[in-house]
């Protein structure tokens, strides 16, 4: 098969021994910034592109990969272990990989994560290597209208996601997207909601939001325990990897979580996190105990993270085949490329095949090293639990507002941080659940951008908005499901009511 | 003024030099700097630090500049620093509140349509948009940006009615041109550098005083060249704030004249898909007075700064 | 009693958020201009949190949750406000260090020795790690 030749000679190039270094290097960096929160990504490679310059351009774009996809490797260990999501894709894995940690099951947790990683990351590599093209052409069909349609509809699945008040959830969802509107916003250029104070212009960033939401607020949670503080279960060897049932429930997540963060990666938009979230939905729509979600359901953890993990590989799509990026990553990555006086694009596969070729399969090896390199590490960061809570939980508030910090070297984001950790205490007493917020959050401005860039371009006329093949498919499917939803649950209450009257007489 | 720290002098620079980059971390303003980065140690004598501070469209970080005076804060600017203050109130006037070092680089902006569609040149879409007023729509990076002043002043001049969609950045924008969900694209020229040369994407026209350099570009006609007084186009440029001491502000000068003059940043530049063009401290000043004057018009005319202004009641 | 408290802030809050959107024009459908979106979300966020306090004032039960030490809580905050304030006036190093000290006494750890030296070495560490290695600007 000619493309398997071409991979073939891929994989020669990405293991010359400057090109393998590199790689080495690029995941190393890469699971310390996912690890740590707070540096993030963007600004890793951005801190690295001056000294690539004197690198071979193969082996410069094979590093900044890897830090890319290396990160989402790292990202988990914080969220399972300490309930700070070292990355905005990280969150979910909060949800259900941190009630694990606190259960004694955070090896499981970690280990499932990064095999998921791994299996998630090769599929979507494959996605890569053989629909790249198509796929480009395919996602240029998604225009507003259909950004606005995909937007709508995960709002409202995704905010039953948690909790069981499905009201409450929709409120947080809603406020998300009420917070999102704050800043300058690009479409009007004007600032909204920001009463003159200049460092408000920029919004609120979903790292800081979701440092604090989740982060701060569990170390509040946790130092103000007013009893005795809590066991922390003693880890023993065999806990450290998953049980027989845990790798059964994780195998279908895993893969479900593949494609779909495959075919969200695809999309423009924080395709990462987006995925996470709506494997975690998925997962739970499809449990046989969907009940055990929110309180440590091993498939919590095992389809988001492998959804952030595949969503990287897709979004690698656009910007190769199209040179278009659509994400922060993807377009620090696309300078990564410029600067070497690359551009990326159509032309790009037949002008340097032993460049995208290479770059790929070092994406393949990358993968395999991070297996191999996370795997170990697990029983490392599993002592860290072992850390008296009175010691670790000041040690992490520090390296959480540090982190904070250093996103836009910001005293201000600290106020929020710390704002929202005290918000995101406060909900937790009050019952409501946190993530819906980060929903809307982070689809506020696809929903906001989908709609005014699509009733400009559709005249107003919401008919022929909404009679798009593209976006009426997404509708109807969406219709359907809530459709759905409503129906079961009527039929609940309903069944319920009958119980009770039944009970009466 | 008073109680400003002047430097001293004769040992400037003693201390790393801070660089403001108003915009977020890998933007093309952020990688110019950081190109800086790497040479000034040999240049300037001392390193430059370079901090990151998004926000506002660039007014954050400008802010800072103005309002510092211990001449170890310069910072990166760009056209916004004329259009901002136009489209609202800003802390500063920009324009006379910082002091222009030397220019970089210039990026101009380009009209590019998909190649499927039916209008071969500037002429023929002219003419479509002529009979069917408000049906084109012309994609943009962002309101008040130089592509969707670009495209109102065509707008204007060729006396057509353009409808505007505003994106976040280029790369949506570019998306959705190929995929046909907008007409018309103004942006600039490395965003579709590699679709133009492809053939997926048509050039019509370049919104600058002369034909593009790059190769790839070289044929496209000038809005000028046709007949229409299109020209807008965005820089990067250094400043400092007002009122240096004459000696500190001559050492910037001559080291970023050296660094941004060396043949292998030049190359760096053009890789980035910018076109190079220093202008020393005096002339980038003529430029910024001449821009203001002309964006100033402009805004008004074209009814942009109506249209920001509508945005609130 | 929580759960009513943070309902009804959120229904003073879109109150709020609605009042000040009005400030931005709503604009037309073919031509949706800045307050559209807002509007529509204050609305819709109204809604909810009235929903919400009515069907809070119609069922009575509370969940239990641990209690909280409402003490700690605060003595915690206080902290967190200090090492804000010092931040910028002593430097990373002196305030994060006076910080964890601080915490790690908020969260009742024995003895001063052991403190004193994490919250040096937990300084130090993190000091070297974000500045150098990640070459993070700090304060």
């Amino acid at each position: 098969m000619d493309i398997l030749n071409l991979l073939l000679q891929g994989v020669s190039v990405s293991i010359l021994p400057a090109n393998l270094l590199s790689c080495i290097i690029g995941v190393l960096i890469g699971t310390l910034v996912g690890v740590l929160p707070g540096i993030d990504t963007v600004s890793a490679i951005a801190l690295l592109l001056p000294f690539s310059y004197g690198m071979d351009s193969t082996a410069a774009l094979i590093m900044f990969a890897g830090i890319y996809y290396g990160s989402k490797y790292g990202g988990s260990t914080t969220s399972i272990l300490l309930n700070v999501p070292g990355e905005a894709a990280s969150v979910v894995t909060c949800l259900d990989g941190y009630p694990m940690g606190q259960k004694g099951r955070a090896g499981a947790a970690l280990a499932i994560s990064a095999i998921g990683s791994f299996i998630a990351g090769t599929i979507g590599l494959i996605g890569l290597t053989l629909l790249a093209p198509p796929l480009a052409q395919a996602a240029l069909a998604f225009g507003p209208p259909e950004y606005f349609s995909l937007s709508l509809v995960g709002l409202i699945l995704l905010s039953k996601l948690t909790g069981t008040s499905t009201l409450k959830s929709a409120l947080m969802a809603v406020i998300g997207i009420m917070l999102s509107t704050i800043g300058l916003d690009s479409l009007s250029g004007i600032s909204r909601f920001t009463f003159g104070i200049d460092e408000l212009d920029r919004g609120f960033d979903l790292s800081i939001i979701a440092m604090g939401l989740f982060g701060i607020g569990e170390i509040l949670t946790a130092m103000t325990h007013a009893d005795a503080k809590p066991d922390i279960p003693s880890v023993k060897f065999r806990d450290l990897y998953p049980t027989k049932e845990e790798w059964q429930r994780s195998i279908t997540p895993m893969f479900r979580g593949g494609i779909v963060g495959f075919l969200v990666g695809l999309l423009p938009g924080p395709a990462a996190t987006i995925s996470s979230f709506i494997s975690y939905g998925l997962e739970k729509r499809y449990s046989k105990h969907p009940e055990e979600f929110g309180h440590g359901a091993i498939e919590g953890v095992a389809g988001p993270e492998a959804a952030n993990n595949s969503a990287i590989s897709a979004t690698m799509i656009p910007l190769l085949s199209l040179g278009l990026p659509f994400c922060g990553a993807t377009a620090i990555l696309l300078s990564g490329f410029m600067i070497h006086g690359i551009t990326p694009g159509p032309s790009l596969i037949t002008e340097r095949p032993e460049l995208f070729w290479g770059l790929i399969a070092s994406m393949y090896i990358g993968n395999v090293l991070l297996l191999i390199i996370n795997l170990p590490l697990i029983g490392v960061f599993v002592q860290l639990l072992k850390t008296p809570l009175n010691f670790l939980m000041p040690l992490v508030a520090v390296v959480t507002l540090t982190g904070a910090y250093s996103i836009n070297n910001s005293m201000f984001d600290l106020i929020w941080v710390i704002f929202f950790g005290i918000l995101g205490f406060l909900l937790q007493r009050a019952g409501f659940e946190p993530s819906p917020l980060i929903i809307g959050l982070v689809l506020g401005p696809e929903l906001e951008r989908g709609l005014t860039q699509g009733l400009i371009i559709c005249n107003g006329n919401i008919w022929t908005f909404i009679t798009r093949p593209l976006a009426a498919t997404i509708l109807s499917l969406g219709f359907i499901v809530i459709l759905y939803n409503f129906v079961t649950w009527f039929t609940k209450f309903n069944n319920k009511r009958k119980e009770l009257d039944a009970n009466r007489s | 003024m008073e109680n400003k720290a002047i430097p001293a002098t004769s040992k400037y620079p003693d201390k790393p030099i801070t660089l403001i980059v108003p915009y977020g971390v890998g933007g093309g303003t952020d990688l110019v700097a950081r190109l800086l980065e790497k040479r000034a140690l040999e240049y300037l004598g001392q390193p430059l630090v370079i901090v990151n501070k998004p926000g506002g469209a660039g007014t954050i970080g400008w802010n800072e500049v103005a309002g510092s005076s211990d001449g170890y804060t310069l910072g990166m600017t760009g056209v916004e620093i004329i259009l901002q203050p136009l489209y609202g109130q800003t802390k500063y006037h920009y324009l006379t509140a910082l002091d222009p070092l030397a220019q970089i680089a210039e990026l101009s902006i380009v009209m590019v349509v998909q190649d499927t569609q039916p209008w071969k040149d500037l002429d023929e879409l002219i003419r479509y948009a002529k009979k069917h007023p408000g049906e084109i729509k012309f994609g943009h990076g962002g309101m008040g940006t130089t592509g969707h002043v670009a495209g109102e002043m065509l707008a204007k001049s060729a006396d057509i009615r353009l409808e505007q969609v505003p994106f976040q950045g280029s790369a949506e924008a570019t998306a959705s041109l190929l995929g046909g969900h907008i007409q018309v694209l103004f942006t600039n020229p490395a965003s579709v550098k590699e679709h133009v040369k492809n053939g997926t994407v048509r050039i019509l026209a370049v919104a600058s005083e002369h034909r593009l350099k790059d190769p790839v570009f070289a044929n496209a006609p000038t809005f000028r060249e046709q007949g229409l007084d299109v020209v807008c186009s965005n820089w990067h440029v250094i400043a400092a704030p007002k009122d240096l001491p004459v000696e500190v502000k001559n050492k910037l000068v001559k080291g970023f004249e050296a660094i941004i003059n060396d043949p292998e940043f030049q190359k760096n530049i053009e890789k980035l898909g910018f076109e190079f063009s220093y202008l020393g401290p005096k002339e980038s000043q003529e430029k910024w007075l001449t821009e203001n004057q002309k964006l100033s018009k402009t805004v008004q005319e074209t009814g942009i700064l109506d249209k920001i202004k509508a945005q609130k009641k | 009693m929580i759960e009513k408290i943070i309902s009804l802030l959120f229904l003073i809050g879109s109150l709020t958020y609605l009042y000040w959107a009005q400030e931005f024009t709503f604009g037309t459908l073919g031509s949706p201009k800045s307050g559209f979106l807002p509007n529509l979300a204050g609305v819709t966020a109204l809604l909810l949190s009235l929903l919400l306090i009515f069907r809070q004032f119609r069922l009575k039960k509370t969940k239990n949750k641990d209690a909280v030490d409402w003490t700690k809580f605060l003595f915690i905050l206080i902290g967190f406000a200090f090492y804000l304030m010092i931040l910028t006036i002593v430097g990373y190093f002196a305030a994060t260090f006076i910080f964890l000290f601080y915490l790690f006494k908020v969260a009742d750890t024995s003895g001063w020795r052991v403190p004193l030296a994490i919250s040096f070495c937990g300084s130090a560490a993190f000091h070297l790690l974000f500045t150098y290695y990640l070459k993070v600007a700090l304060p």
